[in-house]
Order: C-alpha cells, then structure tokens, then sequence
C-alpha cells in the first residue's frame, strides 16, 4: 500500500487544508490594507507639499508684487502654466540659481518644505511599516496558536485516553491535514478500545469454556470412578460386569466427543486455528460430510439426499472443516428426525452468496428455542442426546468461512437450517483507507 | 459500550394550530455491533427518527450521542465532516450519484474527504458484493439488487461506526432483498459496525438482534426479535 506520495501534497491539496487557506487570506488582507494605507498616505504627503510649495509661491508673489505687479502678473501666469518648460529656460534657469548657489548637490535642509517632506514621509514609512509588521505577526501567530493548541489538547487527550482508556474527551472533526491526523488518533482510540473489549470478552469466554468443560467432565467422571471401584471389589456377576463396562465404554465415547468438540470450538473462536481457504467443489464437501452421518442415519432409517442445480459450483472453502460444519448440522437434523423421513440438503447461488439448506421434517424447534439453539450446551428439553456442542461448532465454522447459520421453521414442518456462504468473504480486519 | 445513545429526542414541524408532533421524547440506547430495526406506520416517526440519528435534521429538543459525541452540539460543518466520516447510509431509492460508475459510487465518501482510496480494500469489496463484473458501469446500467449493493459498499468503504438504511429492501423482491439484509448482517459481525434500519417489512425485522416499534411519534415497543437470529 502506498501511503504517501509527494504528487499527493500538491498545491491544490495546501489549498484545500483550511488553516493555509485562512493563512493566505490573512496575508491577502494584509497587502490590500498596506496598499489602501500607502496610498492615503501618499495622496496626503502629496497634498502637504503642495500646500508648503503653494505657501512659498504665495509668499513670493506676495513680496514681489508689493514692489513690481508687472513682474507679479508673469509670475503668476508662468505658475498656472502646465506646459514643459524649454531646454533653453531650464538652462538659463539653473545658471541663474547658481550663482546664488541654489543647485541640485544642495542639501534639503536648506529648502525647508523639502526637509520637511523628507523627513515626515521617511519616520512615517518606517514606523508605519514597523507597526504593520507587528500587527501582521501578532495574527499570524494567533493563527498558528489555534493550530498548535489543537494539537496539544490532541495529545493530551490522547495520553488520556492511552492511560485511562477512555473515549478521546477532544475531538476534531474538520478537513485538511490536522482533521486527517485527528480523525486517525480517534480512530486508533476506538479501535484500542474495541481491542481490550476483545480481549476481555475472549478471557471471559475462556473462563467460560474452562467452567464448562470441567462441568460437563465432572458427572461421567463421578459414574467412572463408581462403576470402575464396583469392579474392583469384583462382587459382580459376569452379566453387570459387561453392563458397567458398556456403560463405561459409552461414557468415555461421550467425554472424547465432548473434549475433542470443545477444543475445536474454542480453537475456532480464540481464532487460534488457520482455516486454508481455497476454491473446492460445493458438491464434494457435501457428500462427504453426508458419509459421516450416513450410519447414524440409516440406523433411524433417514435418506439424506442432495438437490442442486448446478452440480460443477465451488466455493471458497477449508473443505474438512466445512464437511465437518454440515456434517453437525445434518446429526442434528438426523436426532430431531422421525424414522424412515427424508431429510434434503441443497443449494443456490446468488450473485454474492451461496445458500445451502438442510431441510429435515422432524419434530421442528418451537419459536421460543430458536434464538437459542446455537449456544453451547444449549438443549430442547427431551429432544435428542446431543450435548448441545454441534450447532455452536457449525456456527463458529461457518463464521470463520464469513458466513452465517440461521435456523427457521418448515413451513411443511421441521426445521430449515441455512448457511449463508459469501462467495467472496468481506475484506477481514483491513486498513481503513490510505490517507 | 453505547454507540448510539438517544435521549428525550422530540421533532415538531410548523407552529400553533398546524403544529406536528413527528417524534416525542424517544429514549433508547443502541450497543456497538446490534443489528436494529425501526418499525412502524407510515407517518409513526420512523423517518425523522433516522435523520436525527444521522444528523441530517435538528431536533426540537433532546440529544443524540454518537460514539460519545453530542451530534448537535457540533458545528455545522463539523457534523457535516463527522458524517462523512462515522455515518453510512442506505437509502431505499439507492441515491447513487447517476454519473459516476460503480467503482466511483463506492468510494465516494473517501473522494470527498480528499482520501486516496485503498485499492485492495475497495477491490475485495467489489467481489463480495459480485460486482466485478460491473466495476465500469453507470448505476443507470445496474438493477435495483445491484445498486443497492453499490450503496451498501458506500456504505462500508469508510468502514463507518454505523449504518443507518431507510427502507433497503422498499423497492426490491424477496431474493434481492434478503441479499442486502443478509450483507448488512455480516457487515456488522466483520467490521463491528451497528446497523439500524427502518423497514415496514416484518422479514426484515424478523432478521434484527432488536425491533423498535414506532407509533405517532412514541417509541411503544422495544424487544429482542425472537425469530431467526443467530
């Protein structure tokens, strides 16, 4: 899996992170406002020199004219004159000033509505550009303070969370980058949660698991003991002997069957057993899974038959423990069965699932068992001599092949027991997405 | 651990004398991985109860907690971001985006959300839901069973806390209808996600861990389905 590829960091992915995108407008309205404020300002120094320029004219003119209007009328006619001044007029002009030692080299100081000028635009422009920058950056680091408070809140409410195990106490739910990395913390934070939730319930279902196995060892075994000290004392005729002794065969039997289920079981659901899942034929797994049963129906004189349409379909599927899955379920069929019924396995292919029915028309489960009958050691009283091991063992089978079992009345009468097998499992435990 | 916790939720539409009651203090909780199904008449509140959980309308009083967070407390647009990322829905009429093809449709949420899509993820979640055959094409091109299937995938390609579906099956057969309900089932069990669905159809209901049952605007009924569940 690619994670992260520098085309990926783009520009337009800056663009889309909101807290660039309020950083380039912060610095978009920074540069509008120094440009309206410079050229007030210019618009306004402007205005002042020419005030002080009008000023000294007027001064002029005023002086002149008190001592020869003639000239005055000139002066002011030459004043109002837009039009370039001549080469020869300017030279004339300089050569004139001089000699009075008025030149360009001259220092401002002495034209004191220059100096002035100078000066007042020089200190304007400097502090006026050291307060903006000062404004500039008194955002910006409030910009970026809100970011990095986010991010410490995020970190200190995920050390919360990693010490205490709790549900992240601040959250962010935005785009961009920090919502990205927020959005995985409190991924991870659930997900961790989800796991010790796991692990408790698989602590306690071992706990379980262990409390039923010694239960359900303890009461063949106190009857062993009995019957095995009865025969040690040896006061028994030849024909209790072999009762006790068939009596004893049988309850071994039972207790093998009933370790070996239980530590399948428990295997399959503390996921400590690799199914091997490859693509086998449907037809096949059946009719082996039909073999098993085959003597302990034909002693009911039960016909177990197989209706398909399609015989060539296969299935994604660890066939023996599969066969072993239906296999438990027909033994169930087989026990809750009359004599001499039939008992039909088939199955359809949807476009997602194949469904494989085992429909027997036994005694049927009532209403009230249904929700139940998948549950260990759970029994419907009086029916059969099960243990109440071989539905869960399906159960936990099937849900290792994705899949479900259910279980529904028979219309006709019976039970319809239905294992839904995807024919592509769902992704198991996957990564979320790439970021 | 609650993922769905609803409490005093009350919806009225208009004022005075055309006031309407649509939900009336509706108080139930949902754990993590249950399978619900909302039941009841048209007009009982089944609706507006669904597009309050998912954030799609503000209540007229009441909370509703998601994964411990006060959906309306949140800002606009930070339920907007908190949907995309922690609500899938369903809805009946499939609402896929008509000129997208159906491997866009699917990991839509995750485009929006500027997230580069797991292609082994999607990929499988194209098979199990037996549209690999179909990954080009436009939902126009699809029936109904198939775009429902697209909209489930929307659904789970961000593998969100929870799934809520209006009417799945409304405008399905029996076959393709039990299909989507038995997809959804699974989906719950593999990713730990928590299913409520809204449906008037009692074999859908029938296949839900818990059945709410709605009647104007009250929550009359909250039970375990006895029926075929696991």
């Amino acid at each position: 899996m690619e994670r992260i590829e520098k085309s990926k960091l783009g520009m337009a992915r800056l663009w889309r992170d909101p807290y660039i995108k309020k950083l380039v407008l912060l610095l978009v309205a920074a540069i509008f406002v120094a440009i309206a404020l410079l050229w007030i300002y210019g618009l306004y120094s402007t205005e002042r020199l020419k005030q002080s320029w009008l000023d000294k004219e007027s001064a002029m003119i005023g002086s002149i004219a008190s001592t020869r209007p003639e000239l005055a009328n000139e002066w002011v006619r030459l004043l109002s004159d837009s039009g370039q001044p001549t080469v020869q007029e300017l030279e004339s002009g300089r050569k004139l000033l001089e000699e009075y030692g008025i030149t360009s080299e001259l220092e401002a100081r002495w034209l004191p509505a220059i100096e002035h000028y100078r000066s007042h635009t020089l200190w304007t422009l400097i502090s006026g550009t050291v307060l903006g920058f000062a404004i500039l950056a008194y955002f910006l680091l409030r910009h970026a303070r809100r970011q990095l408070f986010d991010i410490r809140n995020l970190a200190v409410a995920l050390d919360d969370t990693v010490k205490h195990n709790q549900p992240m106490k601040f959250r962010i739910y935005g785009e961009g980058e920090l919502g990205l990395l927020a959005n995985g913390v409190q991924e991870l934070s659930l997900r961790l949660k989800e796991t010790i939730g796991q692990l408790n319930q698989d602590k306690d279902f071992m706990k379980e698991t262990v409390a039923d196995i010694s239960h359900q060892l303890k009461t063949p075994l106190a009857s062993l003991m009995i019957y095995i000290d009865l025969l040690r004392e040896g006061n028994i005729d030849s024909q209790h002997s072999k009762e006790f002794l068939d009596t004893c065969k049988r309850e071994l039997d039972r207790m093998e069957w009933l370790t070996l289920t239980l530590l399948k079981i428990a295997r399959l659901e503390a996921d400590a057993l690799e199914m091997s899942l490859k693509s086998a034929s449907l037809l096949a797994t059946v009719t082996s899974a039909i073999e098993t049963i085959q003597r302990l129906a034909a002693e009911k004189g039960i016909t177990i038959e197989i209706e398909h349409s399609d015989e060539s379909l296969s299935l994604y599927q660890d066939s023996h423990w599969l066969a072993e899955a239906i296999a438990n379920v027909l033994k169930n069929a087989v026990e809750h069965s009359p004599e001499k019924s039939r008992i039909t396995v088939t199955w359809e292919r949807t476009p997602v699932f194949i469904r494989l029915r085992i429909i027997d028309r036994g005694f049927g489960i009532e209403e009230q068992h249904l929700p139940h009958i998948f549950k260990k050691f759970y029994r419907v009283s009086g029916g059969g001599h099960g243990v109440g091991l071989g539905l869960p063992l399906s159960k936990s089978i099937v849900e290792r092949h994705g899949g479900m079992l259910t279980a529904a009345p028979n219309p006709k009468g019976g039970t319809i027991m239905t294992m839904t097998l995807p024919l592509n499992p769902l992704p198991i435990e996957s990564p979320l997405t790439n970021l | 651990m609650n993922v769905i916790s609803v409490d005093g939720l009350s919806k009225s539409y208009g004022k005075g004398g055309t006031r309407v009651d649509a939900l009336k203090d509706v108080s139930f909780s949902i754990k993590q991985g249950e399978f619900v199904a909302v039941v009841g008449a048209s007009g009982s509140g089944k609706s507006t109860l669904l597009h309050m959980l998912g954030g799609l309308d503000r209540p007229t009083n009441g909370y509703v907690h998601i994964d411990g967070e006060d959906l309306y407390g949140l800002k606009e647009k930070e339920r907007a971001v908190f949907r995309r990322r922690k609500i899938g829905f369903i809805f009946q009429s499939y609402n896929l985006i008509p000129v997208l093809n159906v491997e866009e449709n699917i990991q839509l949420p995750l485009l929006l959300d500027h997230r580069q899509p797991d292609k082994v993820f999607v990929n499988d979640l194209i098979h199990t839901l037996g549209l690999q055959d179909r990954r080009k094409h436009l939902p126009s091109e699809l029936s109904g069973g198939q775009q429902q299937r697209v909209a489930i995938g929307r659904a789970l390609a961000y593998r969100p806390a929870i799934v809520l579906a209006d009417e799945p099956t409304g405008n399905l057969d029996t076959r393709n209808g039990q299909e989507v309900i038995e997809l959804l089932k699974l989906a719950v069990r593999q990713y730990h996600q928590t299913v409520v669905v809204i449906t008037h159809d009692m074999n859908v209901a029938a296949e839900a861990d818990r059945v709410l049952t709605l009647q104007d605007g009250l929550l009359i009924s909250d039970s375990s389905s006895v029926g075929r569940s696991l």
